[in-house]
């Protein structure tokens, strides 16, 4: 693990849970008004509601893309697994081309459900009934 | 275009091309971040292909669909085992969904692991994680789809813990690990519990075949010839409802359903795009297929429903469904995390797939499988764009005004929003409708208990709608309250979502039959309005199940959902009514309770954590009992004897030959008269 870039809130995690549940807060998170937080931070419970989550934004970063979280890969996955490092474009062909490849599931998409509800429906028997129950 | 035939024949090309795929990444295409995202797309491109060819070849007259072919690999004069492909007409409709919404996520990935130095191993994850699930989708019997089922599991494995370096994640991966196991030891036992219990049926036949191959009876056949015989052996009905049961564990666990439920919201440590795969089309999905696969095995004889007036088995399924929908739905309603007011959303929706597979509409549930996969693939795809444009800020009370920025993104969540919330005209309306009509009206759970389940089921779409319109308004309505500068996301991570927002709409029409809503029709109840739609009549398409209309159900639901987004607008968006507020300065401690049952997930978590202290203690000091009284007492016994012994012998070691002969003669005498005596 990586103790040298975990922020305390990991450390704080770190020592109290091994059990691979999350942890009870020390106390029952403070109740306020969402749209209250950015006049008074002070009152936000973040720290016990995240913590109690599992889960802390220091730790985050950019969804894991924190430099902490980056220090610590670094550290211990890029010597053992050498991959490759280069960051595509956003403007490059690749993206291009996969933006075409979403515009056609799109296409497709229409043309299924346009297909799919053009085919003839079943006939329904007498016999049946809504909620029983059909089988193989 | 090759002939249905041949696309049928060649279906495991789309089983094992993700699987290449995620095998040549590893071995060597992790080199290049091109190379590895052109042989994961590509491989997943090439299935949803084939699997639209596949549809189009089911839909073609006179085209056989089923075991397309069954490999025995052990074979003995107890049972086959058999591994293969079924295509059948609901194992097509999965193929389209997992194969799309895994090539839409697929594509997002690029945009949102670009700068992600384990680029290339999320590639090599999400290929071997979406075989792994269409492998489970094509399985030909119980014992390949769980060699599959356990796959999914450890590919969710690696890419719930992607960022192991987190301990959040690293948490969060072992105990959707452990949780997922709990639940796959019950369905193995359930297994070999069945083929126990009808294994005369399946001689020199792949043993618990779903549909039968090789000549061989199907699970279906098996189980109501079965019944109709009285031919269970010892096991009689109790005996296999305790099967069903045990076996149950598994999609419990598999679709986070209550009390193996807590693990899926957890898994939000992953990256957002393995969210969206796992919340949408893979993992939770397998457990709603393998409850539609093997239906036969929750279905009790004719005499038992006649006897007792209801399903006992689908009650149960329907009963564990509505407890989930319901307490997901109030514990979304507190969280301000974005991605995990989605995941308990998904757990709510899961829940309600459940209720209508065990009201006995096995088409409902599977319809809104089908259209939650988009719809919430989609949403999961939005909040990952809007934690990229903010740079990894998941707090919904730090956002606020994102819809002036990522309008797409605003546009698309919405229509998820919509769609979710079970409003006209968009895919969920349709689906929950279907299910919640098929509940209220149900015989499978009799007339008490599709009440109430009903019942339940509207009461929470309302609270569906008011907690997801809360997410949209706190994310993208307002003024922004963060300090991050929010950007909006490339075109790679918006496309897939305008491609999903596509079927978030239409896809509910193929539950829709103009006829159900004949006015003649319409007021003559549910059952005069029963027709088939186009999405029943090909999953089904020789007995299809008919999509009731109930008025009270959909007038009720709408208006339901409906007060959902009117509560939400008015505390979210106008803020003319300030209920947080109070409930932050109230004194009164229900309020407060009640507040934190919800904020704390009903303490499902300190429960576990208490029970498995408790456990821990009790195993401990059962463990700590034995090691001190038996164990130790053991190994000083031995100790003392062989100290004793040696203290005994040493006398004997005095080095005189004298003595040495003494003994000899001794013995020699002793064993001579024993002989004598003895002699008969």
């Amino acid at each position: 693990m990586a103790d040298a870039s975990d922020t305390p809130e990991d450390k704080e995690q770190k020592e109290s849970v091994t059990t691979g549940f999350a942890e009870a807060p020390d106390a029952a998170p403070k109740l306020v008004a969402p749209d209250a937080v950015p006049e008074a931070p002070a009152a936000v419970p973040t720290a016990a509601a995240h913590s109690h989550d599992g889960h802390s934004h220091d730790s985050h970063g950019h969804d894991g893309h924190s430099h902490d979280s980056h220090d610590a890969h670094d550290t211990h996955a890029h010597d053992e697994h050498p991959a490759a490092t280069d960051i595509i474009p956003e403007d490059s062909p690749q993206d291009k081309l996969l933006s075409c490849l979403s515009m056609c599931v799109l296409l497709a998409f229409v043309l299924l459900i346009g297909y799919w509800s053009q085919l003839p429906l079943a006939q329904v028997a007498a016999e049946h009934t809504p909620g029983a129950i059909e089988q193989h | 275009m090759p002939s249905p035939e041949i696309l049928l024949s060649y279906a495991y090309w789309i089983v094992l091309a993700p699987f290449l795929a995620g095998l040549l990444i590893i071995l060597g295409g992790r080199k290049s971040k091109t190379l590895s995202m052109v042989l994961s797309v590509g491989a997943v491109t090439y299935g949803f292909a084939h699997s639209l060819a596949i549809f189009w070849a089911l839909t073609q007259p006179g085209t056989h669909s089923g075991v397309i072919f069954d490999l025995e690999y052990f074979k003995c004069t107890q049972f086959t085992l058999a591994m293969g492909v079924l295509v059948d007409n609901l194992a097509a409709v999965m193929l389209l969904v997992v194969t799309a919404v895994s090539l839409l996520v697929q594509i997002y990935t690029h945009g949102y692991m670009r700068e992600d130095p384990g680029y290339s191993r999320f590639y090599a994850y999400l290929s071997l994680f979406t075989g792994s699930m269409l492998g489970l989708v094509v399985a030909t019997n119980l014992f390949q789809m769980f060699f599959f089922w356990e796959l999914v599991g450890v590919c969710s494995y690696f890419l719930i813990g992607f960022w192991w370096y987190k301990n959040s994640a690293a948490e969060a991966c072992l105990k959707a690990f452990v949780m997922n196991r709990i639940g796959d030891c019950g369905f193995l036992i359930g297994i070999i519990m069945l083929f126990a219990a009808t294994k005369n049926w399946w001689l020199q036949t792949p043993v618990l075949s779903f549909l039968g191959s090789h000549g061989g009876p199907s699970l279906n056949q098996v189980i109501h010839t079965a019944y109709a015989n009285h031919a269970v052996g010892y096991w009689g009905f109790t005996g296999l409802f305790g099967i069903a049961m045990v076996m149950l564990l598994g999609p419990i666990a598999k679709s986070a359903q209550f009390p193996l439920h807590s693990w899926l919201p957890d898994a939000m440590e992953g990256p957002t795009p393995i969210s969206a795969l796992i919340h949408a089309a893979t993992m939770v999905a397998a457990g709603v297929y393998l409850v539609a696969r093997a239906y036969p095995i929750w279905l009790a004889p004719d005499d038992i429903v006649a006897s007792v007036g209801f399903q006992p088995g689908l009650l149960a399924v329907a009963s564990v469904g509505c407890l989930t929908a319901f307490m997901a739905a109030t514990i979304a309603m507190s969280q301000f995390d974005i991605k995990r007011v989605l995941a308990w959303s998904t757990v709510s929706q899961l829940g309600y797939m459940f209720v209508g597979l065990g009201a006995g509409s096995l088409t409902g549930g599977i319809f809104h499988l089908f259209n939650h996969a988009f719809f919430k693939a989609m949403l999961f795809l939005c909040s990952g764009a809007v934690i990229h444009g903010l740079h990894g800020e998941q707090d919904l009370r730090n956002m606020g005004g994102l819809g002036k920025v990522m309008k797409g993104t605003s546009w698309c969540f919405l229509i998820g929003c919509c769609s979710i919330s079970g409003f006209p005209l968009f895919s969920g309306f349709f689906s929950k409708d279907d299910l919640i009509g098929s509940t209220w009206n149900s015989h499978a759970l009799g007339p008490l208990w599709s009440h109430v389940f009903g019942f339940v089921l509207i009461l929470t779409a309302g609270l569906t709608s008011f907690y997801m319109f809360r997410a949209y308004f706190m994310t993208f309505h307002g003024e922004y309250r963060g300090t991050a500068h929010p950007h909006n996301s490339s075109a790679v991570m918006v496309w897939p979502l305008i491609a999903l927002a596509v079927p978030s709409v239409i896809s509910g029409y193929l539950g829709f039959n103009p006829a159900a809503y004949d006015a003649a029709k319409f007021f003559a109840g549910a059952e005069g309005s029963a027709v088939a739609n186009a999405f029943g009549s090909f999953v089904y398409f020789e007995h299809p199940r008919f999509e009731g209309i109930d008025p009270l159900c959909m007038a009720a639901s709408l208006v339901a959902a409906f007060s959902g987004l009117g509560i939400s607008y008015l505390v979210y968006a106008t803020k003319t009514l300030d209920i947080n507020t109070k409930i932050a300065t109230s004194t009164n401690a229900f309020v407060k309770g009640v507040y934190n049952y919800s904020f704390n997930k009903w303490y499902w978590d300190d429960i576990y954590r208490g029970m498995y202290l408790s456990l821990l203690r009790i195993f401990s000091a059962v463990w700590s009992a034995i090691d001190q009284h038996i164990v130790d007492n053991i190994v000083n016994g031995v100790a003392l004897f062989t100290s004793g012994t040696g203290q005994l012998l040493k006398y004997t070691e005095n080095g005189q030959g004298q003595f040495y002969a003494l003994v000899i003669f001794g013995w020699v005498a002793i064993l001579t008269l024993g002989a004598y005596m003895m002699k008969p």
